[in-house]
């Protein structure tokens, strides 16, 4: 299968996307262990659960903002080259 | 000499040796036209006037025997003459050297140059030892890796630590053999063939290229993943990573030869038996650098039966992607 690197960027921002359009109040408040701030242990592994909630925290708050520009900048190269 | 007059000294060269208070001698101040106003082709009888003053007493040794050139450009004879020419040698050197010191402070920040440097400190025999473990593992017993202070010992003295040399000579070696198999393959494009073409043309070569990278990216990125998600403590760094992930190019390679001497058995045979063992080899490797201490692994805790699958999940990848990444290269 032939890949460039372009579409693997596209394929991130795609994924990312997915991950930042996740919405707060009507989802994943209602995910059973969302709210798990609380939930530290020191030297407990914590659970699969634990860190993928950190996770789709975490990328929603860095790439918000950044994602914006970035889907203008391929949605416009999209109209233009096709 | 030493001019009693004018309390001034002279080097061999009749070149005024600066005084304090006097103004220092500027080498390289401004070469162009005025300075050399005086310089002829006569060599140091009087010193070079690098931009005193013309109006210096202490260049009037120079002034005089340099009238050949009134107010013109030296002409490029400058350059014969053995000091101009060191110190142009000596100029270039230091801009040469503060060049490179300015590119490896920029580039320090975004790849770690002594890190990778480690990863290509290898030699023949190393080379030899790593390709004949990646064919056939089998027999070897110490996969242990030894360190000296927190860091492994460098590839050329260990022959089970990871180095960058053989994944990147394996991955330009693939994608020429990739074009190699393309070239001698004929595929028929339309529906009746009139002549077989083939499919080879230069811009394939670039497509695999970039193919390879990519899926590389992709392997090493969800393995990343899956160790950040399942947080696993290891000591494995990102460019262990990759090392692991590129060996199996080389088993690509020998399956592709394989299978262009004879066409699906040799290149399915050939295949099978470098997947099992590569897989021998990195579930071997992995065991020692996953776990951070000893090869042992009890499988009552819940973090070593992670390790264990994450092992055997990376393990299991390698064949998996040999096949996906040269099936459509044999017909």
């Amino acid at each position: 299968m032939a890949f460039g690197v372009y579409s693997l960027l596209e394929a991130a921002v795609l994924c990312l996307n997915a991950v930042c359009v996740l919405n707060e109040e009507r989802f994943l408040s209602k995910l059973p262990g969302w709210g798990g701030s609380h939930v530290q242990g020191f030297g407990e592994e914590p659970g699969i659960k634990t860190q993928i909630f950190h996770f789709i925290r975490s990328v929603k708050t860095v790439m918000k903002y950044p994602l914006i520009p970035l889907n203008i900048c391929i949605i416009l190269f999209k109209l233009i080259f096709g | 000499m030493y001019d009693p007059q004018y309390q001034q000294q002279y080097d061999i060269y009749g070149q005024p040796v600066p005084q304090q208070g006097g103004p220092q001698p500027q080498l390289f101040e401004d070469t162009s036209g005025q300075a050399y106003n005086n310089y002829g082709n006569q060599g140091y009888g009087g010193g070079v006037d690098y931009g005193y003053p013309n109006t210096r007493q202490g260049g009037q040794q120079g002034q005089q025997a340099y009238g050949a050139y009134p107010g013109n450009m030296p002409g490029p004879q400058i350059f014969q003459d053995p000091m101009v020419a060191n110190m142009a040698m000596q100029y270039g050197q230091s801009l040469a050297s503060q060049g490179r010191e300015y590119m490896d402070k920029k580039i320090e920040k975004y790849v770690s140059t002594s890190q990778i440097k480690y990863y290509f400190a290898v030699d023949t025999h190393y080379v030899m030892k790593k390709l004949q473990l990646l064919l056939f593992p089998y027999t070897h017993t110490d996969w242990s890796v030894r360190y000296e202070q927190d860091t492994p010992v460098q590839p050329r003295h260990e022959v089970n630590a990871p180095d960058l040399y053989i994944p990147l000579m394996a991955v330009v070696t693939y994608i020429l053999v990739a074009g190699l198999c393309l070239g001698l393959q004929k595929s028929c494009v339309t529906g009746d063939c009139p002549e077989l073409l083939h499919r080879f043309s230069p811009d394939v070569l670039g497509m695999q290229a970039s193919s390879a990278l990519v899926w590389l990216v992709l392997e090493i990125f969800i393995i990343l993943a899956t160790l950040y998600v399942t947080a696993i403590q290891t000591h494995i760094k990102t460019l262990d990573l990759l090392a692991f992930s590129s060996y199996k190019y080389v088993g690509m390679i020998v399956s592709l030869l394989a299978g262009l001497v004879m066409d699906s058995l040799g290149y399915y045979g050939v295949l099978a038996y470098c997947s099992l063992s590569l897989v021998v080899f990195m579930f071997r490797t992995l065991r020692w650098q996953v776990q951070g201490s000893g090869g042992t692994m009890e499988a009552y805790s819940v973090g070593n039966k992670r390790r264990l699958y994450l092992l055997l999940f990376m393990s299991g990848l390698q064949p998996l992607m040999m096949w996906w990444l040269t099936h459509h290269l044999v017909a």
